[in-house]
């Protein structure tokens, strides 16, 4: 079952936040770093999209 | 229903509770041949709805033949401009929504590794809440819905008005920002949407508290007492499975409330909260003060911690369902921390995910959010006045292969951008880099699944076991009875479904499930005789 009672004073672990968010920057380097300006700008046009609702 | 007073002083006999959102997504193509033509969302959607019904448990949608209901309970169906919309089944609590809403995202991105393999082209889904291009041109969104006992939603609006305001803190997907006011970054992508503060309309003028009561549950107000079914629009669809949870959790606790006839929020109301939600909108630091009613200056955190309080109170006097709990004590904590630093939520708010990302790559590459905020003003205006090929002709930097039109237009770009200064042209380069980035992080199977693979990312509430389950099983309730007849009835033909009933017209059977609270189907067959429907064992076996 989902976990509703887990314990919330893990969030204030905080030396264990502060890897977890340096991991989180170094995919997005990776990520960011793969990409040229040209491919980048066509994966944003190629994301062109209308209203819905 | 009745109420009465148990021996714990509480007013007894919870009053049954349901949510469910609708999520809009945005299905992208490109042909792998040649030099990969675009193929517009419109396109694409057919391959979507084709393999899902190849690979799912289905049934046909008894309103759309560009829909099906699905075993776990859901709705997947062609939204206007080829938007696949995943409506989740009806959920018991904040957690299962939110496992039932990564469901929907588990199953739309196995959708389009099929699709991608089926048909060889490059595919992808997007959960976003605006376009990319221009955000002011296009919004397609999450809508929330939720059970609520009682027969005038309308004066619910304005004590509800000041919670759909501040709850942005967390309810929030994050967004680059090209926006006066913001700097160069912003707490909702829907905010710049929310025309008014209450209206029935959801398309034109969206408000911030919506007062339409949706057909579909009209049954239960008609037949089953004083319920109505709430549907709000104001809030993101986001990807952290937590922000979902907060989302539905905390404007759950308020529609509980309301539920037992008690109002919180009356001495909270806003001057302007249209524009209040604006102005938090634009500040990621969440100090910004609005004004209320009352004279008084408060931030959004205080207006939550506000909301908390009372509730808090309020709750002792009532019964709740077991979900209440850890969700008060989760709405305590989230909000103290992000009192504290909000980046320290990095891990599970999706807007201090992608806020922090965003100012860390603007830090390495050396520019501040002031540029980039100008850099976004400037591209806006670019995309406005250029088409597509001219503005990727400015980023290459290269106008070859552009049309004699569009050669005239690259000149007159290029010289907006030398205008702008010596460094407009490098930003404007970093700043696609950088809006590619943002994209990716609402693709699925983009950045943010890759770094909830890792750990980096934490669900709180949920396992990978959770959502995996909810892709294939409902929640209990009517949920679990549709799922069972999509299941029994898979591949049969003539069975059709809605969210009131399943039937085959050609064996004249009929399941009604009209009420959404029901623990037990009717059935009527040509003879209206009983029979018995066996269900799992941990749900019901019932007469029907």
């Amino acid at each position: 079952m989902p976990r509703a009672n887990v314990d919330v004073s893990e969030s204030s672990d905080l030396d264990a936040m502060r890897s977890k968010l340096d991991g989180i920057l170094e995919e997005a380097d990776r990520a960011l770093d793969q990409m040229r300006e040209v491919d980048a700008e066509e994966y944003i046009q190629q994301n062109r999209q209308s209203s819905g609702e | 229903m009745t109420d009465s007073c148990g021996s714990n002083g509480k007013v007894g006999h919870v009053k049954p509770f349901l949510c469910g959102q609708e999520t809009e997504y945005g299905v992208t193509g490109r042909s792998k041949r040649g030099a990969g033509r675009v193929i517009p969302p419109e396109s694409v959607l057919p391959y979507y709805l084709r393999a899902a019904r190849t690979s799912l448990h289905w049934m046909q949608d008894a309103r759309t033949s560009d829909g099906i209901y699905l075993q776990n309970g859901a709705r997947l169906y062609g939204e206007i401009n080829g938007h696949p919309e995943y409506c989740t089944p009806e959920c018991t609590s904040p957690v299962e929504l939110a496992a039932h809403d990564l469901a929907g995202e588990w199953i739309l991105g196995r959708l389009a590794q099929r699709v991608a393999h089926q048909h060889r082209i490059r595919t992808a889904v997007v959960k976003s809440n605006t376009g990319f291009l221009i955000p002011r041109n296009a919004t397609y969104a999450m809508h929330e819905s939720y059970s609520v006992w009682t027969d005038d939603i309308e004066s619910a609006a304005e004590p509800f008005m000041p919670h759909l305001v501040s709850r942005i803190v967390y309810a929030g997907a994050g967004c680059l920002s090209e926006r006066e006011g913001c700097d160069g970054f912003e707490l909702s992508q829907r905010a710049r949407h929310i025309k008014t503060t209450t209206s029935s309309d959801t398309t034109s003028s969206r408000p911030l508290f919506c007062t339409r009561i949706r057909k579909h549950s009209d049954f239960g107000y008609s037949n089953h007492g004083a319920w109505v079914r709430m549907h709000q629009i104001s809030a993101d669809g986001k990807r952290c499975a937590f922000a979902t949870y907060c989302t539905f959790g905390t404007t759950g606790i308020l529609v509980h409330l309301l539920s037992h006839g008690i109002v919180v929020g009356k001495g909270l109301m806003l001057k302007n909260p249209v524009s209040a939600m604006q102005t938090i909108s634009c500040d990621p630091m969440l100090r910004t003060k609005v004004g209320l009613v009352d004279g008084r200056q408060l931030t959004a955190l205080e207006i939550q911690q506000s909301y908390i309080d009372e509730c808090e109170s309020a709750l002792r006097g009532i019964e709740s369902p077991d979900w209440i709990g850890p969700m008060m004590r989760h709405w305590q904590t989230t909000i103290a921390d992000l009192a504290r630093d909000p980046l320290h939520l990095a891990d599970r708010l999706d807007i201090y995910l992608l806020q922090m990302i965003l100012s860390h790559e603007i830090q390495r590459a050396g520019y501040t959010w002031s540029a980039i905020h100008g850099a976004q003003r400037l591209l806006l205006r670019l995309r406005r006045a250029f088409p597509d090929p001219v503005i990727r002709a400015l980023v290459a930097d290269d106008d070859a292969g552009l049309s004699v039109e569009d050669r005239v237009g690259f000149t007159e770009a290029r010289g907006l951008v030398q205008a702008a200064g010596r460094p407009a042209a490098d930003q404007l380069r970093f700043l696609v880099r950088l809006k590619a980035l943002e994209v990716n992080v609402r693709e699925i199977g983009g950045l943010v699944d890759q770094l909830r693979a890792a750990g980096k990312v934490d669900s709180v509430i949920l396992t990978d076991a959770d959502i995996e389950r909810a892709v294939n099983e409902p929640p209990a309730g009517r949920a679990a009875l549709r799922g069972q007849l999509v299941k029994d009835h898979h591949n049969q033909s003539g069975w059709i479904c809605d969210w009131s009933f399943v039937g085959n017209s050609s064996a004249s059977s009929w399941y009604d499930l009209v009420n959404p609270f029901a623990t037990k189907v009717v059935k009527e067959d040509r003879a209206s005789e009983s029979v018995l429907l066996d269900l799992p064992e941990r749900r019901w076996r019932v007469r029907i």
